[in-house]
């Protein structure tokens, strides 16, 4: 029991325990649309393809090294996720649209149900722009600037675009406004503007945390038959 | 230690360290290609192998191949270090017939999950099993000897449901006795791996822990 608290108060030093902080929204007209403009800036609008290597750490103390490659088309919400082991095993393979989740391949124990939905919400959170456009806009309790967009199962996206001494960051809250996701980004590297280093972190007793760190990426036509086996 | 996994790994050397190895097993050119026994014949003189390969992973999302760098080394009977170098540092070990995974971050080398990942035990025990030379035997793959200019060892699924997650497995050896020329793994019509070996060295001495947990 202790040691599950420790594990606990852990998570909430990493993530954060607190429900979903007041948005004070801003006051003036030109600095939310600065800031939705900021906000805007921090995944890129046009279809690319990636390749990171994955450092893993997993409940238990188990870390993995895994590489993967993503085609992302924002303008359609669709993207496609391969996640392979080093030895160039694919393991993992899916696409995701708005018409729903489609697994290519799934080696176990990747076949797990829950696994692709969730592998692919994190894809979507730290690679895509949040769902809806009219975000609210403002400033959290500790001073950040931040665009809040909420989601259509109820839960919250708050952008906090990098600030003098703090990281891009991207937040996750489900329905009930718990913290279920963190994604810190790195400066942005590239014609393209993707983050050179990715952290996100999922909080709880069987969280989990990902650091992705781009080895190359480039802009993609985005065919239909790219995204299909 | 088991004649098996002796085997296994003597094949494994003969593969990697090309017409070296097969000239030290006293293997001749015609014969190299023509049974699977040959293959484990040429083997026996095969003590240590090195070599540095070049992987290439082939997907249909990526304009083009990833490439990644390493190098092979092999001890007989059954000791075999399989070290990623590029793009990210990796090392399998067996050692002495036990498998694991160290990968390598923020400046160390740590235990990792994906030794114990079943899918990764399944490909490493299939790797030995075409090392032995016993495909007839495999109740996982059907092998096939295809003879010419660069004779093929082609293996394809005995299982339809394996057939899913691998399609076949081609092993190309060169038109020299015990040459091999590259190791190519077809997951589906959009996703293969390509392995090719190169700068072998056989029978020099390792270094010193090659088959020990990286530090």
């Amino acid at each position: 029991m202790r040691a599950a608290a420790s594990v606990l108060a852990i998570a909430c030093l990493t993530v954060g325990c607190a429900g979903l902080p007041e948005l004070v929204p801003n006051a003036e007209p030109a600095d939310s649309a600065g800031l939705m403009a900021r906000c805007r800036g921090i995944q890129p609008h046009r279809a690319f393809r990636a390749v990171h290597a994955i450092d893993a750490a997993l409940p238990m103390d188990q870390v993995s090294s895994l590489i993967g490659a993503s085609l992302v088309d924002p303008e359609q919400r669709r993207y496609r996720a391969v996640l392979m082991s080093v030895e160039g095993l694919t393991l993992f393979d899916a696409t995701a649209s708005p018409a729903g989740l489609v697994v290519h391949r799934a080696v176990p124990p990747l076949d797990d149900p829950d696994f692709g939905p969730g592998l692919m919400a994190d894809v979507a959170l730290a690679l895509l722009p949040p769902a809806g456009e009219r975000p609210l806009v403002g400033a959290l309790p500790d001073g950040r600037s931040a665009c809040r967009y909420p989601q259509a199962d109820g839960g919250v996206v708050d952008l906090l675009p990098a600030a003098h001494d703090a990281p891009t960051r991207i937040d996750r809250y489900d329905q009930d406004h718990h913290p279920i996701r963190r994604v810190v980004l790195g400066p942005a590297t590239g014609p393209l503007g993707l983050a050179g280093r990715i952290v996100l972190s999922a909080p709880g007793l069987a969280g989990y945390r990902l650091e992705l760190t781009l080895l190359e990426a480039e802009a993609v036509t985005p065919t239909d038959e790219l995204f299909t086996p | 230690m088991s004649a098996s996994r002796a085997s296994i790994a003597g094949l494994l050397a003969v593969l990697v360290a090309g017409p070296a190895a097969a000239a030290a097993a006293g293997a001749s050119g015609p014969v190299w290609a023509r049974s699977f026994e040959s293959i484990r014949q040429a083997a026996a003189g095969v003590k240590t192998v090195q070599a540095r390969f070049t992987q290439e992973k082939h997907l249909k999302i990526l304009a083009k191949p990833l490439v990644s760098t390493g190098r092979f080394a092999f001890s007989a009977p059954d000791s075999i270090r399989w070290e990623y170098e590029a793009p990210v540092r990796s090392v399998l070990l067996m050692n002495r017939g036990k498998l694991s995974r160290f990968a390598f971050r923020d400046g160390a080398w740590v235990a990792d999950a994906a030794g114990r990942v079943e899918a990764m035990r399944v490909v490493v025990a299939e790797i030995q099993g075409w090392l032995t030379g016993r495909f007839e035997q495999s109740k996982t793959f059907s092998p096939a000897l295809e003879p010419g200019a660069r004779p093929k060892v082609v293996l394809t699924p005995a299982d339809p449901a394996l057939a899913d997650f691998i399609q076949r497995i081609v092993l190309t050896l060169a038109d020299r006795p015990g040459e091999l020329e590259s190791i190519e793994i077809v997951e589906s019509p959009s996703a293969r791996t390509l392995l090719r070996f190169e700068h072998s060295r056989l029978n020099a001495a390792l270094e010193p822990g090659a088959f020990e947990p990286p530090r």
